[in-house]
């Protein structure tokens, strides 16, 4: 393949390296056409799919911070409260009760406005505001106290508590549940939800504050187009459109001001260019003992007559089961005594009544192979994604005595650190390329994709090396460049790598040896 | 503490004053050596505090009429939470009381087992109220006797066959009735699982 023999030779002139992938990118569609048989099919590579591709890949975003989620729900409120002319607490309740979805909220209250109070808790609303009264001979109906003076309130539905009562409450719900969007009123089987200004009324500030905290959540949980970013101590939310429907087509990877890439359809740490389904199988398949089963029946064989598991670890192929003293050949699994003379040596592959014993066990050898061929590789990247961040960290410090050693600025020692991000992301990125290669089933499109991989693999643990030279060296600026060039040429062949798999996947192209039930029914591709 | 208050106020409630003649005590059949049943307003259930901690209850309930249950009564433990106030981590009321068979019983709702785990709505976490009373719970473990509740099982397999096979059911929860239920009020009767029970559960071997 020409394109193959192009990338080597840039590994080697770093200089153009730039340049040549981006030619190599144009070649790379010709070559992808080269191997299809009908011509009648062209249509289907025009400028309509690598627009749909870009998209495909470049998955569109957008991150807010805790206060711009407020806003957004301020702004919603502000809406409905204009609108409909309620209390702006209410639209509150009613926004969460349709789980922010305005259009609806709209139509079904516009249709049946009581109807919709009553089932948001709402109820029959009145225009005081709410507060705590002194009845006389009140009695809380939760802690049984009568005494005068006692402070009570109730919300519209008239169900009336004391305010220790109300305040236990609602600490309780808000701290020890989590409790914000629902909270209803302490009277059984009363519907009727707990608005922020009640709660302001009754409880002390910061209860209040994590209160609102807890709304905010809902804002983000109920949306599905929000999600929260899982980074430990982030607060962001992102907001994306995919839909669930889709995940077969694309891997939406997301990137959060923090610096946290993770996929927006499954929460788990950037994955592409496997879809969340293979993701999802193969880490089941690496975490579960079922390779154990896998060990045990490539190299033990079952007693033909009892079924007994052996193994065997030397000798002859004369095996006598300790168990039901059956005679059988280990080679061919058939009885002994049909191999006449010709004893510590079975050519009797002939046979039929081995046949099926060995085709079993020849088929759990090789996918045991398999397996582990595509797993030892994911690992080991995982690993050696782990040791960069080590050196990275050990480097850092380098950077400054760098610094000091050459009479670089900071600025100019950044490029150790954009390798070492590169490194990162492109070895995330070749972790997740074998595990898809595991599901993938052979094709023309497997081995574009195997040079693709082969060739980030390349660069990558080039990279790799010259990041882990001593500080001496690093010092060189011929070095340093050499570095930029690689970083740069690393970082263009993931996306080049993950361009293809991406438009590939969103076409339906790939065909996979598993039976994915979620993945929708891959269409038989191009032949 | 005002859930002191609050839970002696409702065992007075639950065991009203000293009955009417004939209102309670003659529907039981005492055997020998019973223990005596406490007053109650409730209708074949009676209510009793430990003497020693206000937060456990002894409740017995009749097996009601008419149903698989009849004659045999059960025994159940109550445990209402203890709140700790500095924190302001609320006990009961407001957190649920837990209510579990101590007498085995086979229905679908209640484990099959030691523990007598009972499926019940009204005491979950996010259905309790604390204004819901321990009276509304009792009644609610009596109407799940008289109706069980198949589609929210604890048990499967019993709920299962209450669907499908309701005279095997039956058949079933009969036994478990002279097996278990029927010496309740005698002191020190508390029947433990025989091995022939946990056998019978276990899945059968080949």
């Amino acid at each position: 393949m020409d394109s193959d023999e192009d990338f080597q030779s840039t590994v080697s002139s770093d200089d153009d390296a730039m340049q040549d992938t981006d030619n190599d990118e144009m070649s790379g569609v010709e070559d992808f056409d080269a191997f299809d048989d009908e011509p009648d099919e062209e249509p289907d590579l025009g400028p309509n799919k690598i627009q749909r591709k870009r998209i495909a890949y470049d998955i569109s975003f957008k991150v807010y911070s805790p206060t711009d989620i407020q806003a957004h729900q301020d702004e919603m409120m502000d809406e409905v409260n204009m609108i409909l002319e309620m209390r702006k607490e209410d639209a509150a309740i009613l926004l969460r009760h349709f789980r922010w979805n305005k259009e609806r909220l709209m139509e079904d209250y516009m249709d049946k406005p009581s109807k919709v109070l009553e089932a948001a808790g709402l109820g029959s609303s009145t225009i005081n505001p709410p507060r705590l009264e002194f009845i006389p001979g009140f009695t809380c109906d939760i802690c049984y106290e009568d005494d005068d003076g006692l402070e009570s309130f109730a919300m519209k539905c008239g169900h009336r508590y004391c305010v220790n009562c109300y305040r236990q409450y609602l600490t309780q719900k808000i701290r020890e549940e989590g409790e914000a969007a629902r909270i209803q009123c302490p009277s059984e089987g009363c519907g009727r939800i707990m608005d922020a200004r009640s709660l302001d009324l009754l409880v002390t500030p910061d209860l209040a504050d994590r209160y609102q905290e807890l709304l905010n959540r809902t804002y983000v949980e109920d949306k599905e187009i929000l999600k929260w970013c899982p980074a430990p101590d982030c607060e962001n939310a992102i907001e994306c459109a995919i839909k669930k429907k889709d995940l077969d087509k694309v891997v939406p990877t997301v990137a959060c001001r923090c610096g946290h890439r993770f996929c927006f359809g499954c929460i788990l740490n950037d994955h592409q260019p496997a879809p969340c389904e293979l993701v999802k199988r193969w880490l089941k398949k690496c975490a579960d003992d079922s390779e154990t089963a896998n060990w045990i029946s490539a190299n033990t064989k079952e007693c033909p007559k009892c079924n007994s598991t052996i193994e065997k670890n030397g000798g002859c192929n004369h095996m006598t089961c300790r168990k039901c003293k059956h005679e059988f050949c280990w080679m061919c699994m058939g009885l002994w005594s049909e191999h006449g003379t010709s004893w510590y040596n079975c050519n009797r592959f002939e046979e039929k009544s081995g046949t099926d014993a060995r085709d079993a066990q020849a088929k759990s050898r090789v996918s045991l192979e398999r397996y582990l061929h595509y797993y030892n590789r994911y690992a080991n990247h995982e690993q050696s994604a782990r040791l960069d961040k080590d050196i990275y960290t050990k480097t850092e410090k380098k950077m400054v005595q760098l610094q000091t050693a050459s009479g670089m600025s900071w600025i100019e020692v950044q490029y150790l650190n954009a390798a070492s991000q590169a490194l990162q992301t492109c070895r995330q990125t070749l972790k997740w390329t074998y595990a898809f290669a595991f599901y993938l089933a052979r094709n023309n499109l497997t081995e574009i994709f195997e040079d693709n991989q082969k060739d980030l693999e390349l660069s990558v643990e080039a990279l790799s090396e010259m990041f882990e030279k001593p500080i001496a060296e690093l010092s060189d600026p011929k070095l340093k460049v050499d570095i930029m060039d690689k970083t740069s040429y690393c970082n263009k062949r993931r996306v080049i790598l993950l361009e293809d798999t991406a438009e590939n996947l969103a076409n339906g192209r790939w065909t996979f040896n598993v039976d994915l039930k979620s993945l929708a029914p891959v269409s038989s591709g191009r032949k | 503490m005002s859930g002191i208050r609050r839970v002696s106020k409702e065992l007075t409630e639950c065991q009203g004053p000293p009955p009417p003649e004939g209102k309670d005590m003659s529907k039981v059949k005492l055997q020998d050596g019973a223990a005596i049943l406490p007053p109650t307003t409730m209708e074949g259930i009676w209510a009793k505090a430990d003497n020693s901690n206000m937060y456990r209850w002894d409740i017995w309930i009749e097996g009601p009429a008419n149903t698989v249950y009849e004659g045999g009564i059960f025994k159940l433990k109550m445990e209402l939470p203890e709140g700790s106030a500095p924190s302001g981590t609320g006990g009961y009321p407001f957190k649920p009381p837990k209510i579990n068979f101590t007498t085995r019983i086979y229905h679908p709702n209640v484990t099959n087992d030691n523990t007598g785990d009972i499926c019940l709505s009204l005491i979950k976490t996010d259905v309790w109220k604390p204004a819901s009373k321990i009276k509304g719970v009792l009644e609610a473990v009596r109407q799940l006797l008289i109706e069980p509740n198949p589609d929210d099982p604890l048990e499967t397999r019993i709920a299962e066959e209450y669907k499908n096979n309701r005279a095997e059911f039956e058949k079933n929860a009969k036994s478990y009735v002279q097996r278990y239920a029927k010496d309740t009020l005698k002191e020190n009767s508390s029947k433990t699982t025989t091995k022939k029970e946990t056998l019978k559960n276990a899945p059968s071997k080949v």
